[in-house]
């Protein structure tokens, strides 16, 4: 059983994917040292997470069926520290934490940790529409913000937000039965920064220091500038009804939005707009005060999470539109790369069926011939009677074939 | 631990939650805001219950007001109050009257939530019942002598066809099997597509996969009687393969008394089956699924469905396009030499019966219908 459970459950978009890259590529090493993260897929905790909170995700979920409950086993079953990881298990209710925790050990032995990540509203806002965008989601920057600032949080974006962002709540949802000592605040250092500064709090929080490690340099979720979020809002708007999630996620959200527009690094970046800054800053505010009140265990500075105000803003809805016909054009560029490469394998694949097609059509031709034969019609006409005469005629060409070896069955 | 604002009613908010969970639990639909609200009048349970959301406790006041003096099949108060609220949308929501968290979803009146988020839950409670009550059927021996035969083609008629044989000893195959491309007119073989798809492996709305088909004046794949019978006949040779219209000739053909017929569900009954699919594909395999909508949840749904209801059918404003598509697959078929079992015409739609187009679904609309099949279900079958 472990000793040790360290849950992370959030939030998006606070350096996660990395942290949980770094995790998988070197979990065998980590093993043997005791720090277990069990997974044989990248996103082997993404799938727990959706099989524990029965979310849909764009047909992902079918993949799910279980994950959770082969998660917490092998949590229960490795000796040591055994470290769960996804962000989206921010979303969970009281009675999902409650039932992944009991799955974890809670209450039979196992210390288990919470911990979460957390950055300032002033970047998570912005952050958030634009992951939304490459969801699929249509809605303008100026809708998200009307939708966030509803009281009632009843749209499905707000509900969602919140739920994945509001941090004193997501704290009573997982971490009410916990000492404080065991919850822990992993905060975003503000932009401009160590580089290095994150990951060195996440491995302080994870135990990691002192490990040898295999680090990427690459970031795991880049970021889309404005004009390109614009685009990718409008070309959401023009294809969802025709490309179907499976066929959007490698097209779009990949090839698009993460191997060709975010590398567009010299556009003018999301940000919050100036009017909703003090109403984001009152909230952050009531939320230090809250979680300093809870005495959590720290790493970082909770002072953060009041984020700094933005050096300027540009609206992604009204966008320059001489930047985002740029973006565009890249765009076709990349699916145009794409097309040929798949032209080219399509007719590769297709020589090859009409070449089995052809080799198909002689062997048919050779047995076509065979079945002229008097010799070859008078065994098909005497099979045909036994298996017409039922279970015993049927049984009798059972043991014909076994003793003559075939493997081959009637069409 | 959340600090809030203390909402002064006279009453422990708490037991008031606590003894109007008790109400429901036993049977009670008293709504929240007609609740007491004087500690005397109210009954503190024992054990202290785990207040799920507010849409738990008020799909359960609804399913009681339906259920009547009957009562609920036994243990499914438990199981809607556990039930994970599916999909995305709301959290679990506190109840109005008590300390006003500072933090997190706002109370409400259980009343007032919209039905697509009882709807959420329901669909939950839904796969869960009929998971527990799905008992894989074990098919006959093998008869002694049974006629050699494939049922393919429109899938919504020769699945439950095939099934139904196999049940009955009669598995499809052996040598020379007579393949039996299975068909109707096609604009029923498009509604058909879409129902094996809603009650399958998952499909679009209705309303999106017709907006398609419409757009390109497409036979979906599923309803392409040439492809069945094009794809067979290189299998198995031309000789061996029969277009079928006429299912009423089937019987004879395969030497059975009888096959049962297959209704074409309403629109809401089967929109209900596409978006339960959705909830049983993060549960059971495919394959599960499949017999689950197929079987099991069919037959409750045709036992709840009001004689005389509108079914799922083909837009009467497309009669047209449907119509030259038919006549194109009829004379494709004279071309071919495909024996046709039944008139060729049969392929023609005919226009609409003068009835009310089926009513469409609404979230009230679901939601009435899984509680009806809710209530109305038992752990046995």
């Amino acid at each position: 059983m472990s000793e040790r459970v360290l849950l992370h459950v959030g939030t998006p978009k606070t350096g996660t994917s990395y942290l949980q890259d770094v995790l998988f590529r070197n979990r065998e090493q980590l093993a043997v040292q005791g720090l277990h993260y069990p997974a044989d897929r990248f996103d082997g905790h993404f799938l727990a997470a959706l099989d524990l909170m029965q979310l849909p995700w764009g047909g992902l979920q079918l993949e799910a069926v279980n994950a959770w409950d082969v998660l917490s086993r092998r949590v229960r079953e490795a000796e040591g520290t055994a470290v769960v990881s996804h962000e989206i298990l921010a979303r969970a209710s009281r009675a999902q934490a409650a039932r992944a925790l009991e799955s974890l050990g809670h209450g039979s032995g196992t210390e288990v940790h919470v911990l979460l990540s957390v950055r300032d509203l002033v970047r998570q806002v912005p952050a958030e529409w634009q992951e939304n965008i490459k969801h699929r989601a249509t809605l303008s920057y100026a809708e998200f913000l009307d939708e966030l600032r509803d009281p009632e949080r009843s749209g499905d974006v707000a509900s969602w937000f919140w739920g994945v962002q509001e941090i004193p709540d997501i704290l009573d949802r997982w971490a009410s039965d916990l000492p404080p000592e065991r919850v822990h605040l992993i905060t975003v250092p503000p932009s401009g920064g160590p580089r290095d500064l994150l990951w060195k709090r996440f491995s302080h929080a994870f135990g990691l220091d002192g490990y040898e490690l295999e680090l990427t340099e690459e970031r795991a979720n880049p970021s889309l500038g404005v004009p390109e979020s614009a685009l990718l809002r409008r070309i959401n708007l023009a294809v969802n009804e025709d490309v179907p999630p499976a066929a959007y996620r490698p097209m779009v959200r990949e090839l698009l939005a993460h191997q060709t527009l975010s590398k567009r690094r010299r556009t003018p970046r999301l940000a919050l707009p100036p009017e909703h800054l003090e109403w984001v800053q009152t909230l952050s505010q009531s939320w230090v005060s809250e979680l300093a009140a809870r005495r959590y265990d720290v790493v970082g500075d909770l002072e953060e999470l009041l984020g700094t105000p933005p050096k300027e803003y540009v609206d992604p809805d009204r966008p320059d539109e001489a930047q985002v016909a740029a973006a565009a054009v890249d765009a076709i560029h990349a699916l145009l790369v794409e097309s040929t490469r798949f032209e080219l394998e399509r007719n590769h694949a297709w020589a090859e069926v009409r070449r089995a097609r052809a080799e198909t059509e002689q062997a048919r031709e050779a047995l076509e011939r065979s079945y002229l034969r008097a010799g070859y019609k008078i065994r098909r006409r005497f099979i045909g009677a036994l298996e017409r005469a039922g279970r015993p005629g049927r049984a009798m060409i059972r043991g014909y074939r076994w003793l003559r070896g075939r493997s081959s069955r009637e069409a | 631990m959340a600090t809030g604002t203390q909402v002064v009613t006279g009453v422990d908010p708490d037991v008031r939650a606590q003894s109007w969970i008790g109400h429901l639990r036993s049977g009670g639909f008293t709504d929240w805001a007609s609740w007491p609200r004087h500690e005397r009048q109210l009954t503190r349970p024992a054990t202290p219950y785990r207040v799920p959301g507010a849409q738990h406790l008020e799909l359960l006041r609804r399913l009681n007001h339906r259920a009547g003096d009957a009562g609920l099949p036994p243990g499914l108060a438990d199981r809607v109050l556990a039930a994970d609220a599916t999909g995305r949308g709301l959290p679990d929501l506190p109840l109005a009257g008590g300390v006003e968290p500072a933090y997190g979803a706002r109370p409400v009146d259980p009343a007032t939530l919209p039905p697509r988020e009882l709807l959420r839950v329901a669909l939950g409670v839904l796969a869960g019942e009929l998971i527990r009550a799905e008992r894989p059927t074990k098919p006959r021996r093998t008869r002694f002598r049974r006629e050699t035969y494939r049922l393919v083609g429109d899938p919504w008629l020769a699945d439950p066809l095939r099934a139904a044989l196999v049940a009955d000893g009669r598995p499809p195959g052996g040598g020379d099997a007579i393949v039996y491309v299975l068909g109707a007119d096609l604009g029923s073989m498009l509604v058909h597509a879409w129902l094996a798809g809603a009650f399958g492996g998952g499909i679009d709305p209705w309303p999106s996969y017709w907006r398609r088909l419409r757009a390109e004046h497409r036979i979906a794949r599923r309803a392409d009687l040439l492809h069945a019978a094009d794809t067979w006949s290189a299998r198995v040779g031309p000789r061996r393969v029969r277009v079928v219209l006429d299912p009423t000739q089937l019987p004879a053909m395969l030497r059975v008394k009888r096959l049962p017929t297959v209704p074409t569900p309403t629109h809401v009954g089967a929109e209900l089956a596409r978006r339960l699919g959705g909830v049983l594909g993060m549960r059971v395999s495919p394959d599960q699924r499949r017999q689950i909508l197929g079987g099991l949840y069919r037959r409750r749904l045709e036992a709840v469905t009001p004689a005389g209801l509108s079914r799922l059918r083909m837009p009467s404003e497309d009669l047209e396009w449907v119509s030259d598509a038919a006549r194109f697959v009829r004379g494709q078929l004279r071309d071919r030499d495909y024996p046709v079992i039944g008139d060729p015409d049969l392929l023609i739609p005919s226009p609409a019966p003068p009835v009310p187009e089926p009513p469409r679904p609404t979230a009230p609309g679901l939601l009435d219908l899984a509680m009806d099949l809710l209530v109305r279900s038992s752990s046995s079958e």
